[in-house]
């Protein structure tokens, strides 16, 4: 299967012939497959944001080729519009990007910039709003800085849906929000997810979240990719992601001490119920 | 004499306006000189307010706010309020003004118009403090988000405070970064520093004495980490959630093993099922 994007030996380099000059992402050759859903993890500085900006053309390869749906994005017949439409990408802290004076309005921007028809903009708008959990008739309406710091993640999200991309890129989509908003927005992402169709790259640094989200873990480290697999696999690994500053989630850890402790747990669980299961099972009361 | 002494505050946004808004609505509290604090709470519980009253950047709308004998709303106190109590904030690119490390963490103390000879000696120990003396001479720039967060924490601390008022300071660090930064904190308040620390990550409140839980401008619920997470559907009104560990314990209690309350920690809860399972194996007996 062809992937959906490519990266070919991508170098991005900032700054480049000058004192201040930064490799931020050396030779990455990256394949996603559409329907994957992906995390993508590694140090603060280690390229994650540099990377994903090439995937819909906000920053082109100092060397090397991304393409999407098979066209080469350094291409200049290629349609940089339409790749954007396709691939949607939400930056961290997105709420800070809202200006609009009702939550519909802003939802509505990026539809309307397309020259769609207002029927097609507000039947975009209303299912991009019910996706990520907000009432549009409710919050439709309502002026986005009236809304809590949760609500209004979750209304970037629907402006960034309202494209209807076929990959969605999110950095750090829960970063800042309490427990209730965090659990909110990634189970948003999950039944996105989940509904098909749509291919998730998710930026994040809590390693419960790629082990509880993601079916495929990249872990990147001063602008390379230092190791691609199935999450298990992943998180199996935990030397060296401690080496990298990075870690397993905290269940996976749990896991590896009471294995030493001779205890005859799983050692590859990611999530807490399987952590409680495997507990469960090698104290003998399965 | 308590540190922090808070009775009956209240503090409203825009009062008297048709956009009054109550941020907080009757807070007392003591915080004895030394203690680890952790404060909780959703979005717009009233966390982040409570934190400006400690250093007087907010006063009171009724009630009152004592530091260290000082009262918040005495004006000739301001100055020596706020050198009492040092806060650090989320943003680790938003709090370094100099080009130099040294000269940063010096600014604070320049400004009060302290000896040359006295500020070189109060960066020494503040960057020693933090382990970034090494980077003295470094561009904060160029540092980890984590160094960077200890570079400000190092500021804060080279004003001599007896209180740290940490507003979500690890919220944008990678894990690696996360555990610098409490590290360095837990080491700060073992030598006497006085701490309090505002979050989102149920697992740092369970590294404080005390929590305290707000709602709604209210403390919810108030104790021990012990004690607070033995309330899990209390907290869970209150918007949160219990941290990995406690919850694991509820779980498998739920399960039918015979664990014992107040675990809190990953350590205590190996050797607890470690003596389970010793007593469950054969020839074995507690």
């Amino acid at each position: 299967m062809t992937p959906f994007i490519e990266t070919e030996g991508l170098s991005h380099v900032y700054l480049r012939g000058t004192p201040m000059e930064t490799t931020a992402v050396r030779d990455v050759t990256l394949r996603i497959q559409e329907g994957e859903f992906i995390a993508l993890i590694g140090p603060t500085g280690s390229g994650k944001s540099t990377l994903v900006q090439h995937f819909n053309a906000l920053l082109k390869p100092t060397t090397g080729r991304v393409r999407v749906g098979g066209r080469d994005l350094s291409d200049p017949k290629t349609d940089l519009h339409a790749i954007r439409h396709e691939v949607g990408l939400l930056f961290q802290y997105a709420e800070y990007q809202l200006f609009e004076e009702t939550v519909d309005r802003d939802v509505a921007f990026g539809p309307r910039n397309m020259g769609l028809p207002e029927a097609e903009v507000r039947d975009r708008v209303r299912q991009a709003l019910e996706a990520v959990g907000l009432d549009p008739v409710v919050f439709g309406p309502r002026s986005p800085f009236t809304l809590s710091g949760g609500e209004m993640r979750r209304v970037a999200t629907a402006g960034v849906l309202a494209m209807t991309p076929r990959v969605l890129v999110l950095d750090e989509p829960a970063a800042g929000l309490d427990p209730r908003g965090r659990t909110d927005i990634l189970g948003e992402i999950r039944s996105l997810h989940a509904r098909g169709g749509i291919t998730v790259v998710l930026i994040t640094h809590s390693m419960e979240e790629a082990a509880a989200l993601a079916a495929r873990v990249v872990v990147m480290d001063e602008g390379r990719i230092v190791m691609d697999g199935p999450t298990r696999e992943i998180f199996a690994r935990a030397d060296e992601l401690h080496a990298i500053g990075l870690g397993v989630p905290a269940v996976t850890a749990l896991a590896r001490d009471l294995r030493d402790r001779g205890i005859r747990v799983r050692t590859d669980v990611l999530t807490f119920e399987e952590a409680r299961g495997t507990i469960r099972e090698a104290l003998g009361w399965s | 004499m308590p540190l922090i002494e808070i009775r009956d505050l209240r503090h409203v946004y825009n009062a008297g306006t048709p956009q009054a808004v109550i941020a907080l609505d009757g807070i007392s509290l003591t915080v004895e000189p030394g203690e680890f604090l952790a404060v909780v709470g959703g979005n717009g519980s009233g966390k982040s307010t409570l934190a400006k009253h400690l250093n007087a950047l907010l006063l009171p709308t009724s009630g009152e706010v004592w530091i260290d004998g000082l009262d918040t709303r005495d004006r000739a106190a301001v100055w020596d309020i706020r050198q009492r109590v040092g806060m650090v904030f989320q943003n680790p690119d938003n709090q370094l003004v100099a080009t130099v490390v040294e000269e940063d963490v010096a600014f604070g103390p320049e400004n009060l118009g302290i000896p040359p000879a006295e500020i070189a000696l109060r960066v020494e120990a503040a960057l020693g403090a933090v382990d970034m003396l090494e980077y003295r001479r470094h561009a904060p720039h160029l540092l980890s988000g984590g160094q960077k967060q200890r570079v400000a924490i190092a500021g804060v601390l080279a004003m001599r405070p007896r209180c740290l008022v940490l507003d979500e300071v690890t919220t944008m660090l990678d894990p690696e970064g996360r555990r610098e930064v409490l590290e360095t904190v837990r080491r700060l308040n073992a030598s006497g520093v006085t701490v309090v620390n505002i979050t989102h990550s149920m697992e740092e409140a369970a590294l404080a004495q005390r929590i305290v839980a707000l709602q709604d401008g209210r403390i919810g619920l108030h104790g021990p980490p012990g004690q607070v997470f033995a309330r899990a559907e209390e907290l869970e009104a209150l918007g949160l959630t219990l941290p990995l560990i406690p919850a694991l314990v509820r779980a498998l209690r739920a399960d039918g093993l015979a664990l014992g309350g107040g675990i809190l920690s990953a350590g205590e809860l190996v050797e607890a099922l470690a003596h389970i399972s010793a007593a469950a194996a054969p020839g074995g007996g507690a």
